[in-house]
């Protein structure tokens, strides 16, 4: 199991008392899935994408990543977890704004044990497979926002993680460029590469082929395959 | 993260906003540049100051009479005479020459209408070349005129040169308060006290027989200064000591001489040199405090700015230590900058002062070295605390800061 979860509560303080964003949420992600995340907002996705990236941990309950347990893994190891094991997408695509694409994808090998010299091939193999091979020494602004969320993609694939996280990949493009991003995930899946996506679009969620939906905290639906209408907003 | 990766950060950092970094440094540059040249000229003064003294005579001993203080011109009526001198030549041992002085200061000396303030110098035989002063023409005392206390005179050259305005000066006759004098000859040499000596003022002269002095002047045998010239250096302390055993034989309490080597006015200069030198540079040194408050400031609006930068690299696997490292360096950088230009502009702002006054320009290893420590010093105490508050940041805030 790549994933397990069991019992993840994430409570945030408020006024006197707290507000449960997460309120006690169990389920299992095999390797090779590709999951969408659905809920509308408020409804602990976020909050679960957050814990789920290693970026935050959770109040209680446990979370492996690949047999090893997260939640109480102290903040070095939880950035090494990151880079070694997860590839972020974020909706505005959470590029730096001064540097070229080439840059941008080569920045989480300068985080991990990646030797200099073989860096810059990897970030130009990463680009030429999302078809930027004559975008490489661009900057995010000379960019369309297609072309920066292909560039995030490659920065999250370069480094081979065990995971994809993809949270609103679509929500800053328009149609077209939503489509391409989402094909560019599936083909990705179909290569093997486990995908999670957090969205509250039901077409977006189409592309995957397991569908977990959050209410109020709380894990309400759990579709594998679902078929047109199992995995819509409620 | 590689060392090389974090200066290349940093660096990039800095580039972003190069105005910024250069207001920045500001603080550090005029800091050391302030630390360099006070050291700078502190030094300078003290080498020249030495100088000055080394001029006198090195392998030197003073004995003054009446204070342990050097104060040879001092007219109060001494405890040294004619006899002390005798009994010291006749007991030291390793000696080169000794002589006495009976000085005194602000006597008129006279040459048709041109009047000039000078000092009379009532010198023993050897008393010349005791003090390395130099004949530039004429002649020295002759025994016969040093024993009847002749009125004959040699002039320092600058008075000389004052008193007769390019007239041969030797054969005539010039009035030293009132009294007449033949000039047999000129001198030069810093005969001067050593205090002037110290603050380097020249002041005219007029050397007389000693035996002449005593007449004009005290009515006594009494001198005002010995000066005792050691064959060897290494001997100084011990012909001192023997000085010292010596005047306490023969005088009846210890306070009443002193006995001074040129060692010890070096001694005394020095320590006194280098306190000032240290209290103004701690003085600068507080401008490098400014400046790195400056930096604080700086580089605390910088990890603000950059909170969602942070957030990213975070998110891509920096760990606390790469961002410490990030803010802390690129701090450091700011200050090693602030300190490398300051020490070129502290290094020309000493050459230019150590020109116009005449003095050595002295920049030491350990002021350059001190202005580059401290900076580091300054870009490390405070950026760690900046870079530490980057360091510590959730990665969920600062991804979500916008």
């Amino acid at each position: 199991m790549l994933i397990s979860v069991r019992d993840v509560v994430k409570e945030y303080p408020m006024g006197a008392g707290s507000v449960k964003a997460l309120a006690g949420v169990s389920f299992d992600i095999s390797e090779g899935e590709f999951v969408a995340v659905m809920g509308p907002s408020g409804s602990g996705k976020s909050t679960l994408m957050n814990i789920l990236g290693c970026l935050d941990r959770p109040t209680s309950g446990e979370y492996r990543l690949a047999g090893r347990l997260v939640s109480s893994m102290g903040d070095g190891e939880l950035a090494h977890t990151r880079n070694k094991d997860i590839g972020f997408v974020f909706q505005a695509f959470n590029l730096l704004p001064r540097l070229t694409a080439l840059e941008n994808v080569m920045l989480p090998m300068s985080y991990g044990m990646v030797p200099s010299s073989s860096r810059r091939e990897r970030a130009k193999e990463a680009l030429s497979a999302l078809g930027l091979s004559d975008k490489l020494h661009n900057k995010p602004k000379q960019m369309s926002g297609g072309e920066q969320q292909r560039v995030a993609i490659a920065r999250a694939l370069v480094l081979h993680p065990k995971m994809i996280l993809a949270d609103e990949p679509t929500g800053n493009l328009d149609s077209k460029n939503s489509e391409d991003i989402m094909k560019a995930l599936a083909r990705l899946n179909e290569q093997g590469r486990t995908v999670v996506l957090v969205t509250h679009e039901k077409d977006i969620a189409a592309y995957a082929n397991r569908c977990l939906r959050f209410r109020d905290g709380l894990l309400v639906g759990d579709a594998v395959k679902p078929e047109r209408g199992q995995c819509d907003e409620d | 993260m590689r060392i090389r990766e974090a200066l290349r950060l940093a660096a990039e950092g800095i580039r972003t906003n190069p105005l910024r970094a250069f207001l920045t440094s500001l603080g550090v540059v005029i800091g050391v540049a302030a630390v360099i040249v006070i050291i700078a000229i502190g030094e300078g003064a003290r080498a020249q100051v030495i100088s000055n003294i080394e001029s006198l005579g090195s392998n030197m001993i003073y004995v003054t009479g009446g204070s342990a203080k050097p104060v040879p011109y001092s007219r109060q009526s001494s405890v040294l005479d004619n006899s002390v001198l005798e009994t010291l030549e006749g007991k030291l041992q390793g000696l080169e020459g000794a002589a006495a002085e009976l000085s005194r200061a602000g006597a008129r000396v006279k040459y048709g209408k041109a009047s000039i303030t000078a000092n009379i110098l009532g010198g023993t035989a050897d008393y010349m070349s005791v003090r390395n002063l130099e004949l530039t023409s004429g002649r020295r005392f002759t025994d016969a005129e040093m024993a009847e206390g002749a009125r004959v005179c040699l002039l320092g050259s600058d008075l000389a040169d004052e008193l007769f305005a390019g007239e041969m000066p030797i054969g005539r006759k010039v009035k030293v308060d009132g009294a007449s004098y033949r000039v047999i000859g000129t001198f030069t040499g810093s005969a001067t006290s050593l205090l002037r000596a110290m603050a380097g003022i020249k002041i005219y002269q007029v050397l007389i027989p000693l035996a002449t002095a005593q007449r004009r002047i005290t009515g006594t045998q009494d001198v005002s200064a010995i000066y005792l010239k050691v064959a060897r250096a290494a001997d100084m302390e011990a012909v001192r000591t023997a000085a010292e055993k010596v005047l306490t034989e023969k005088m009846a309490y210890e306070e009443n001489f002193g006995v001074t080597s040129q060692a010890d006015l070096l001694d005394t200069l020095n320590t006194i040199t280098r306190t000032m030198t240290y209290l103004l540079a701690g003085i600068a040194a507080v401008s490098l405090v400014v400046g790195g408050i400056g930096i604080m400031n700086i580089m605390l609006v910088s990890v603000t700015e950059r909170i969602k930068e942070i957030g990213i690299r975070k998110a891509l696997g920096a760990t606390r230590q790469d961002i410490l490292a990030q803010f802390l360096i690129e701090a450091v950088m700011i200050s090693c900058a602030g300190g490398a230009v300051g020490m070129a502009l502290g290094w020309s702002i000493a050459a230019i002062a150590s020109r116009l006054a005449g003095w050595p320009s002295l920049v030491p290893w350990y002021s350059i070295a001190l202005a580059l420590s401290f900076s580091t010093g300054i870009g490390l105490f405070f950026g760690v605390y900046p870079a530490n508050k980057a360091a510590s940041l959730q990665p969920v805030d600062a991804l979500r800061y916008e």
